[in-house]
């Protein structure tokens, strides 16, 4: 009998990773046709990858000059970016109200357990946040004075992290900035939010990662804009708004970029990258690694020092104020050495089409944290072949899907 | 006291007088070749390290209690390796030959961690007895001064067991026999014997005895300091190119399994999943880069395209580093998959450095399982290698080295880029020391050297080039609160 009931939910788990593959995949092949049938993209392996890279709200675009196109068609990839954001909050919802021991919950820390009794309840609350950001992006950038297609542009790339670029349409600091914040208030854990308002201070104070992650990007701003006010590039200001700017949208895996940061320095360039790596909190709209595996990590990584000197040491392993079982600790450091797996893996196969080492790299990074523009690469998307287009397209799904997505086919059908 | 003091520093002072020791053979050479003044500066170095070391270790009484635990095996390994470093910098700096104390650092650092990597530009200007010791201290690091030391470690009264377990690379399923000096003893004897064998191969092919013994040091060591500028492709020999191949691959292989090999049980060696992972692994690769070459046309024949590529695999993966081709020319593909290898390294109780072959096949297994267990919310499964279970310490030993590596290249990049120069070449730079390669890419590439960094930077890699060499953990833990915080 509870052999049986195991067994279902193992297969609920897998069906449930599959069904969200295929339908980022369906409306991918949707979209792909809407491209091509619209002219704008006379190759199909190009259409594919543009529609990927919405829905996986990467943001990489085969489009030099988005300004070229009609309203319809900008407004259309916009919505593809929300939907897609939407579909990962899909996602999220199902890890989180599996029920604990699930495989599914295997890294869903406590202080989320049980967000919704039900799939239902959970992604209602979620999508609630969603909306609410939107909302509230499109009446500010109204309010700074963009029109109203174009807040809709902003607001679409900027709440779901997808970051495709409209074109030069934020014209004033004022409508950066408010970008900037709301790139960041997205990449933070969406149950927070509905905890605020349900005023369950205890869950917010208990929250330590976002407290991590906001630290982290204050130190990341303030040594990027640093960098930028050192090499004389721009002007105090400039490098300051700049500087802060492209930190959140790299670790936030947005990757609106105002300006191309290739003439960086080195410094600026790696910091960025490692943000990108490291992504913004968890269960929120942000790809990449996750703050929240990042700290288990780090703690797996003292621990193992201590173990060395003391072999029979026990050191307790906390996330959000509470201990982290072994096997979900597992899990986080399983997933870190499998993302770079998939990140050598992705490089080498693009290495075939790049110019060089650094944009191979580059490629695969932003296509896996699913940035988009936050890298310095040669612009040169659409002269890449379609088969590497192709790679990079998976490897943006493989990214939104936490990964194991993908490897499904892979573990075999031992069950 | 947290360190037993008086074992540690006993312990110390014979790896310097050893290394003082150790600087005879190249003053010799210098003799031989009439460089008075390099002579005397290995003799100036030498004669007070020999002298203070076997003094001290002579004065100290003996304590009442000479064991010595894990928290000062880390101590002594960490710093005899620093301290050798720092003390064979010397001769540098006095010669003349390399005027600033931390370039020679940087470069002696190098040799002992077996690296390969190089400030010097005109290797040819420098003297025969100043690019004996460059190669000698590969040799010498090659297979750990201390390993020599346990040997003598009996001498001072001291059990080696917690040194060697700060020493030994990577992960080891069986020891060769029961007593750590045995061991040690056993693969020296093997070291020494495979080091005579290649020199009188080497002169064979025509090279005389000062350019076979330091091409030798740097192949047995894995290190790949050559006396040439253009490294093996200077001496434009087939001959030369594949004896140098061959012992560069047997010394990435797990030392042990030469024991098993000469006592007429070579059934063990060729069954372990390691070594035949290794040469699949070198095969491979050597298909694929020639492969390339041939298409992008690069070489115009079959055997020049293999000749080239499986001399730079074997280096590469053995993290020697000698070159007879500038592989940062050679198509994308085979760069990033040299790249690749640079991590990997060689086999666990090898000469090699990097990641070592045996954590990056566990790495693989553990990401199946992985995959396996987000899929199933099922018992663990256990891991198999040989048909043998691995246990989860290992594992977990496995999984966190792995990511300290990998923490280590990132944090390691961001660091060196404040010197400014691109990205590819500050990764490389990270991944070259601390896996003990040599050459890098881009700015550091087989044809140029790390002179350009900044002495801060220098200072940092050869850091690095000790900290891989030592598996990290021995070098990182000297800068832990609870290494220095005394057991409660």
């Amino acid at each position: 009998m509870e052999s049986l009931s195991k067994r279902s939910r193992i297969m609920s788990a897998r069906r449930v990773m599959v069904y969200s593959a295929l339908a980022f995949l369906v409306l991918s092949l949707i979209s792909t046709a809407v491209y091509y049938f619209s002219g704008y993209v006379t190759d199909p392996a190009r259409a594919f990858f543009e529609s990927v890279s919405a829905f996986s709200t990467t943001g990489l675009s085969v489009f030099p000059r988005p300004s070229d196109l009609p309203e319809w068609l900008r407004l259309f990839r916009a919505a593809c970016q929300w939907i897609g954001g939407g579909m990962s909050l899909a996602v999220l919802a199902l890890i989180m109200s599996s029920p604990a021991g699930d495989s599914m919950a295997g890294e869903t820390p406590e202080t989320y357990y049980r967000f919704g009794r039900s799939f239902r309840t959970a992604f209602r609350r979620l999508v609630l946040v969603y909306l609410s950001l939107t909302a509230a992006l499109i009446l500010l950038l109204i309010a700074t004075k963009l029109s109203f297609a174009d807040a809709l542009n902003v607001a679409f790339a900027t709440v779901s992290t997808g970051g495709m670029s409209p074109g030069p349409v934020l014209t004033s600091g004022l409508s950066e900035t408010v970008v900037m914040l709301f790139m960041l208030l997205t990449s933070i854990s969406y149950p927070l939010y509905y905890y605020a308002v349900r005023k369950r201070s205890k869950k917010l104070e208990k929250n330590t990662e976002v407290t991590i992650y906001l630290g982290l990007i204050i130190a990341f701003c303030v040594l990027v804009s640093a960098s930028l006010v050192l090499s004389g590039t721009y002007s105090f200001r400039e490098s300051v708004e700049l500087g802060c700017f492209q930190t959140v949208s790299n670790f936030s895996t947005t990757g609106f970029a105002l300006d191309d940061i290739s003439g960086w320095p080195s410094f600026a360039q790696a910091l960025l990258a490692i943000a990108s790596f490291v992504g913004g909190s968890s269960f929120s709209l942000a790809s990449g690694i996750k703050v929240a595996r990042m700290i288990v990590i780090v703690k797996i990584l003292s621990r193992s020092f201590v173990v060395r000197l003391h072999p029979k040491a026990i050191v307790s392993t906390k996330l959000n104020s509470v201990q982290v079982p072994r096997k979900m600790a597992a899990q986080m450091s399983t997933f870190l050495l499998t993302f770079f797996l998939f990140f050598a893996a992705g490089s080498f196969i693009i290495s075939f089409d790049a110019p060089d080492l650094q944009s191979s790299l580059a490629l695969c990074a932003s296509s896996l944290t699913n940035t988009g523009n936050g890298f310095s690469f040669p612009s040169f998307i659409g002269t890449l072949n379609d088969f590497t287009l192709i790679i990079m397209s998976l490897l943006m799904l493989i990214g939104r899907m936490e990964l194991y997505a993908l490897l499904i086919p892979a573990s075999g059908s031992s069950s | 006291m947290i360190l037993n003091k008086r074992p540690v520093i006993k312990v110390l002072m014979a790896v310097m007088a050893l290394v003082g020791a150790a600087m005879l053979i190249p003053a010799v050479v210098a003799l031989i070749y009439k460089e008075t003044n390099v002579f005397l500066s290995f003799i100036v170095c030498a004669v007070p390290m020999i002298a203070v070391g076997l003094i001290v270790i002579k004065v100290l009484p003996p304590g009442d209690n000479n064991t010595l635990k894990m928290r000062d095996g880390f101590f002594i390994v960490a710093m005899a390796w620093t301290g050798m470093s720092a003390l064979g910098a010397l001769p540098f700096v006095i010669s003349g030959a390399i005027p600033h104390f931390i370039d020679a650092f940087f470069e002696t650092a190098s040799g002992f961690s077996t690296t390969g990597s190089t400030i010097v530009g005109n290797i040819e200007a420098l003297p025969y007895g100043i690019l004996f010791w460059r190669s000698f201290t590969h040799w010498l690091g090659g297979m750990g001064v201390l390993v020599l030391t346990i040997a003598i470690l009996p001498m001072l009264g001291i059990g080696g067991a917690k040194i060697m377990r700060a020493e030994t690379t990577g992960p080891t399923m069986d020891k060769i026999s029961g007593t750590i000096n045995d061991s040690a003893r056993k693969l020296y004897t093997i070291y020494i014997g495979v080091t005579v064998v290649e020199i009188i191969f080497l002169m064979f092919g025509g090279l005389n005895f000062f350019e076979a013994s330091t091409h030798t040091f740097g192949t047995v060591g894995t290190g790949g300091l050559s006396t040439h500028s253009e490294s093996i492709a200077a001496f434009g020999s087939v001959y030369v190119e594949m004896v140098i191949a061959v012992f560069m691959l047997m010394a990435g292989i797990n030392f042990n399994l030469y024991h098993y090999l000469f006592t007429g049980k070579p059934g063990i060696m060729l069954k372990d999943p390691e070594f035949r992972t290794y040469l699949g692994i070198i095969f491979g690769s050597t298909a694929f880069i020639s492969l390339m070459l041939l298409v992008k046309n690069i070489y115009g024949s079959v055997g020049q395209a293999l000749r080239y590529a499986f001399f730079q695999v074997v280096s590469i993966i053995t993290t020697t580093g000698y070159g007879t081709a500038d592989f940062d020319t050679w198509p994308i593909p085979c760069r990033m998959l040299i790249f690749l290898l640079m991590i990997v390294g060689g086999c666990a109780s090898s000469t090699g450095g990097g990641a070592k072959v045996i954590r990056i096949m566990l790495t693989f297994k553990l990401i199946r399982r992985g995959a396996q267990t987000r899929l199933h919310s099922s018992a663990v499964r256990p891991i198999k290698l040989g048909g043998k279970n691995v246990d989860e310490d290992t594992l977990s030993n496995v999984k966190s080295f792995m990511i300290l590596y990998l923490m280590t290249m990132l944090i390691g990049t961001v660091i060196v880029s404040l010197d400014g120069y691109d990205l590819v070449t500050s990764l490389s730079a990270v991944v070259a020391t601390v896996s003990n390669i040599g050459p890098g890419f881009n700015l550091i590439g087989p044809s140029c050297n790390f002179i350009l960094f900044s002495y801060p930077i220098k200072l940092l890699l050869s850091m690095f080039m000790i900290a891989g060499r030592l598996e990290l953990y021995t070098i990182y833990i000297m800068f832990t609160r609870v290494f220095w915080k005394g057991n409660k």
